[in-house]
């Protein structure tokens, strides 16, 4: 043992004996390195995936947007089941837009594009994820108790790529939540020191959190 | 915080001229050409009671609550939560005339016979998130708490789902015949009854109106809703 000078005391530092390099050593570093190569060729497969469900997407919608403007947007409501207030959200469009393209109004190309994308979408779901019962309500459930945010905001910010690995149970809801918005919690939080409860004439009533 | 639209187009449902019958009144909705008794004249008249206040089953009780509408200032949307709490506005409230605008009082309430909101003088409804904003203001002028948004929209949204339903309904089977010139009043009201009767089906212990309250359940009364539509329309045909 050697003493050492430290400034703050009179610590000693003990020199470990030197182990002998093993077999465990080697084979330590070659799982790692296996290990980095799965990650990153994990990753490269979920772009590689991600891309391809896009195209996929795409081309359904190219087929889809043949239909008529208004009978897609009726078949989103009567097959479906949507409502208007939430075709309009998931367009991202106000939902007087939504009024005058029923009454026969014109409709921009990108928008009649937005309009199939969301038939082929619903399609999509409904052969490739079959798990999925019933795509409408889906798309209105929460993805967690502990945040506000449900799939149809997803699908307004343009993140298919996020819903179809919820769809597919891929990722768990909190890592969809982070891969939205690091700050979830603060930005969608379930937590507003309100809730919405039965009241004592049926009707939902609006309390404090803490007592509901 | 209390919270602003991003635009006009955001907080109306439909305004100006030819504003079509079919939508239930809401609250929210703006009447010109009615006068609130006890108060001064104004332009227009809000509906402020809520939707499953202001009715008695499927017709509208005899009063209802409304709040006077007032030319006002223009109030920049950056505004909205911090000043002019005491009203609210209504940018453009006719796209004819942009530079005009107007706020709805929340200093001065009002009882009218319904029979005076004709629906030939609605000139405004207000969109989903516009109805809330409205709410939301309303509710810190009359008791200083802040209420999000998202937490009003959970209490009022089968009210919401109900009367998008009934509009569909209306126009199913109420438009093609004001289209041939009947008038829309009594067809809105008889209609009413049948749309009425068709969320009270359902099962025993739940009605697709009971259904309605849960979000995971509104898609399916949705298709139930316009399968009795086709059903209905099947039925005349034959």
């Amino acid at each position: 043992m050697t003493p050492e000078a430290t400034g703050t005391g009179t610590g000693m530092i003990t020199e470990l004996p030197q182990a002998p390099a093993t077999a465990f050593d080697g084979l330590a570093k070659r799982a790692a390195a296996v290990r980095d190569q799965v990650k990153i060729t994990g990753e490269d497969a979920e772009d590689l995936h991600g891309e391809l469900q896009g195209r996929v997407l795409d081309g359904r919608t190219a087929a889809v947007a043949q239909g008529e403007p208004a009978e897609l947007l009726e078949n989103l409501s009567t097959e479906w089941g949507l409502s208007w207030t939430l075709t309009a959200q998931l367009l991202g469009v106000s939902q007087t837009s939504i009024r005058k393209w029923r009454r026969g109004e014109p409709i921009t190309p990108e928008n009649r594009r937005g309009v199939a994308r969301l038939v082929a979408f619903l399609d999509l779901l409904r052969t490739e994820y079959p798990a999925i019962c019933d795509q409408a309500s889906w798309l209105e459930m929460r993805i967690s108790e502990e945040s506000t945010l449900t799939p149809a905001d997803l699908y307004a910010m343009d993140r298919c790529e996020l819903l179809f690995d919820l769809a597919a149970l891929r990722c768990a809801p909190h890592e969809v939540l982070y891969a939205v918005d690091p700050e979830w919690r603060s930005r969608y939080g379930a937590d507003t020191g309100f809730a919405t409860v039965k009241g004592p004439d049926g009707m939902p009533t609006i309390v404090v959190q803490d007592d509901a | 915080m209390l919270e602003s639209p991003a635009d006009a187009e955001e907080m109306y449902l439909d305004r100006g001229g030819d504003i079509d019958p079919y939508r239930p009144v809401c609250q929210g909705d703006i009447f010109l050409d009615v006068a609130i008794p006890g108060l001064d004249p104004c332009h227009g008249v809000m509906v402020m009671a809520h939707p499953c206040v202001m009715r008695a089953g499927p017709r509208l009780r005899p009063k209802v609550t409304v709040i006077p509408i007032v030319a006002y200032e223009r109030v920049p949307f950056a505004n909205w939560p911090t000043h002019h709490l005491r009203v609210f506005p209504l940018p453009v409230l006719d796209p004819a005339q942009p530079d005009r605008a107007h706020a709805a009082r929340f200093d001065e309430f009002g009882t009218v016979a319904t029979d005076a909101l004709n629906l030939d003088r609605r000139v405004a409804m207000l969109s989903q998130r516009g109805v809330l904003l409205l709410q939301q203001r309303f509710i810190h002028s009359v008791s200083r708490a802040e209420i999000p948004l998202r937490i009003l929209l959970e209490a009022s949204a089968a009210v919401f789902e109900e009367l998008e339903l009934q509009e569909n309904w209306n126009l199913t089977f109420v438009a093609p015949q004001v289209e041939a010139g009947a008038p829309a009043g009594d067809l809105i009201v008889a209609e009413a009854e049948a749309f009425d009767q068709v969320m009270l089906s359902g099962s025993e212990d739940s009605t697709l109106r009971d259904r309605l309250q849960v979000p995971a359940a509104r898609a399916e009364v949705r298709r139930a809703v316009n399968q009795a539509i086709r059903e209905r329309i099947t039925r005349e045909a034959s």
